[in-house]
């Protein structure tokens, strides 16, 4: 039984279809990127898994558990956490922030997994009593994972997590990430069009025009043409 | 976890004071009419800080929940001959049953919502008012409560409100609960996402809103004894307690209550005597106030402290 299971999944805003017909898996502890052009439908989809799409046709599993029409706190409470490309609430605290990453959990656990993340996170816990909205872009990415995984997580879903980061930055955090994977066990399912991440991932999708026209493990999506030209060729 | 304790006892100690003060003022300033109304006036700012301080929603309409509350309780008094306390209490009620019937409201945002729930206020205003409505609500002509009128009792169940709604606020400003909602404020699918039941939490707040102002209407009633449709459903009953709240600074403990102390104490002392400065003072007040300090007065404290009550 895989952890994330969607099938044929048709969603989109409103009237609007984006996704159609969207198959896809996520297993224990694997990494999975989602790889598209702009307007592919990444985040669409995300959104769908998150239940913050209404869903016109198809399934989503979790643990084997049908959660297509669940609502989106309860799909969290499962164990699904998402980063979207925002991801922090910037009038609040770094602490108010960690607080509400795991906002169901009782307040002993919460203090416990907030010392954790301040020790992975030793940058977040000199800035603990400052406004979200004041760190620098690349703090407020750590925020936005260490607020991710306040609520240990089965599945961590992130939203193009190197969105205006320096490629500095970007290393960073896949090093962060692939740490805490490492450390925690979690699954990830991470939208990006930055290719530093492929190396990141064990397997992929390519999405184009809300259908899924590539997909396979890493080396069939490097060798693949289609990401071949989308990808490594505008490369340089 | 310390500081937060140290927070709340602070907020429960202001708290006291302030009802402390109320309780003892009328025995060495007699103008009780004023001590009531600024006490009204108090529960009305914090009561809207519920809704608006801590989930963003205006609501223009917040009047509707008093009169609500007043007439509720007149009517359940003289017609079914409950007693007052029970009277006034299920006028709360019956403030939150009215807003669970506007709770579709809350799908509205920004100046859409303020204009439904002013409209709303009014359209109950039409009802109760309606000359066919006589015998009941006795239409445009008023309700008398003389028969159980009580000042003293009456005063002291508006210090009892003040108090429960300035508890209210303490709570939503300590509790995880409130910091639930100021994420949903600032950010509704973040909060959702992070595990947040948004719907339910944005019901509560308004559902605890309107029932302070219930409670309100219900010992305004008591105290007054005498008063019209037009005198419970006065708009500007909202927009007083919106200026309040926005002068003293949303989402605090004493932003309200500075809010209302200042500005109806200014309300009282130049408005009544000469009105046309006080026009003119309070536009020039408000303007500069929007444009220098839009997150009020608290905003100054905030500058040396980082945590107001
Ligand atoms: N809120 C919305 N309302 C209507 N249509 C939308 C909305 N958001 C996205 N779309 C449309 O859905 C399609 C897919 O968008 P989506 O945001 O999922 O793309 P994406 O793959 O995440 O792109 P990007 O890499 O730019 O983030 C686009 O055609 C877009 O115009
Ligand atoms: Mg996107």
């Amino acid at each position: 039984m895989s952890l994330l299971e969607v099938q044929s999944l048709e969603s989109g805003y409103k009237i609007l279809k984006v996704l159609w017909g969207i198959d896809l898996n996520v297993e224990q502890k694997e990494r999975v990127i989602l790889l598209g052009v702009n307007g592919a439908g990444k985040t669409t989809l995300l959104k769908a898994i998150m239940g913050l799409l209404k869903i016109f046709n198809g399934k989503i599993y979790f643990e084997g558990k049908d959660i297509t029409h669940l609502r989106t706190d309860k799909r969290v409470k499962l164990g699904i956490a998402y980063m979207s490309e925002i991801g922090i609430f910037p009038n609040l605290t770094v602490d108010e922030n960690l607080e509400l990453g795991a906002f169901f959990l009782d307040s002993k656990l919460t203090h416990q997994r907030k010392q954790q993340m301040y020790e992975y996170f030793q940058d977040l816990l000199s800035h603990k009593k400052a406004l979200a909205g004041s760190l620098s872009g690349g703090q407020r990415k750590m925020l936005g994972i260490a607020k991710l995984l306040m609520s240990n997580p089965k599945l961590v879903v992130l939203d193009e997590p190197s969105n205006g980061l320096s490629p500095k930055f970007v290393k960073l955090i896949i090093n962060i990430l692939d740490d805490l994977q490492n450390k925690e066990q979690f699954s990830i399912l991470i939208a990006e069009q930055n290719i530093a991440f492929l190396d990141f991932a064990q397997r992929g999708y390519v999405i184009d025009n809300g259908k899924v026209v590539v997909s396979g493990n890493l080396s069939d999506l490097k060798s693949n043409n289609i990401v071949k030209k989308a990808y490594f060729g505008i490369e340089n | 976890m310390r500081k937060k304790n140290i927070r709340l006892i602070i907020g429960i100690i202001l708290i006291l004071v302030m009802t402390a003060l109320f309780a003892l003022l009328p025995k060495i300033y007699n103008n009780n009419f004023l001590l009531f109304n600024i006490m009204l006036y108090i529960a009305l700012a914090e009561g809207l800080n519920l809704i608006y301080g801590f989930t963003g929603y205006l609501p223009f309409g917040y009047v509707g929940f008093f009169g609500i509350g007043a007439y509720s309780a007149s009517l359940l008094i003289l017609l079914l001959h409950v007693g007052v306390v029970p009277a006034i209490l299920l006028g709360g009620v019956a403030a939150s049953i009215v807003g669970i019937i506007l709770t579709p409201l809350l799908r509205l945002s920004g100046a859409y919502f303020a204009i439904a729930n002013l409209a709303a206020s009014q359209a109950i205003y039409y009802i109760i008012s309606n000359p066919h409505l006589e015998n009941i609500t006795q239409g445009p002509y008023g309700i008398m409560l003389s028969s159980v009128y009580d000042a003293t009792a009456s005063y002291n169940a508006m210090l009892i409100v003040m108090f429960f709604a300035f508890m209210l606020v303490l709570f939503f400003r300590q509790s995880r609960f409130g910091l639930s909602l100021m994420a949903i404020r600032e950010d509704s699918i973040t909060a959702s996402v992070a595990g947040v039941n948004v719907v339910l939490a944005r019901t509560i707040a308004w559902l605890l809103s309107a029932f302070v102002a219930g409670l309100c209407g219900g010992v305004f009633a008591w105290y007054t004894s005498v008063f019209y449709p037009e005198t419970v459903f006065s708009l500007n009953i909202s927009i007083f307690a919106i200026v309040f709240v926005l002068f003293g600074g949303a989402a605090t403990l004493i932003g309200p209550l500075i809010g209302t102390v200042i500005l109806y104490g200014m309300y009282n002392f130049i408005g009544i005597s000469t009105p046309q400065y006080f026009q003119l003072i309070y536009g020039l007040l408000i303007v500069m106030l929007i444009m220098f300090l839009p997150n009020g007065v608290v905003s100054l404290f905030k500058k040396v402290k980082d945590y107001v009550p």
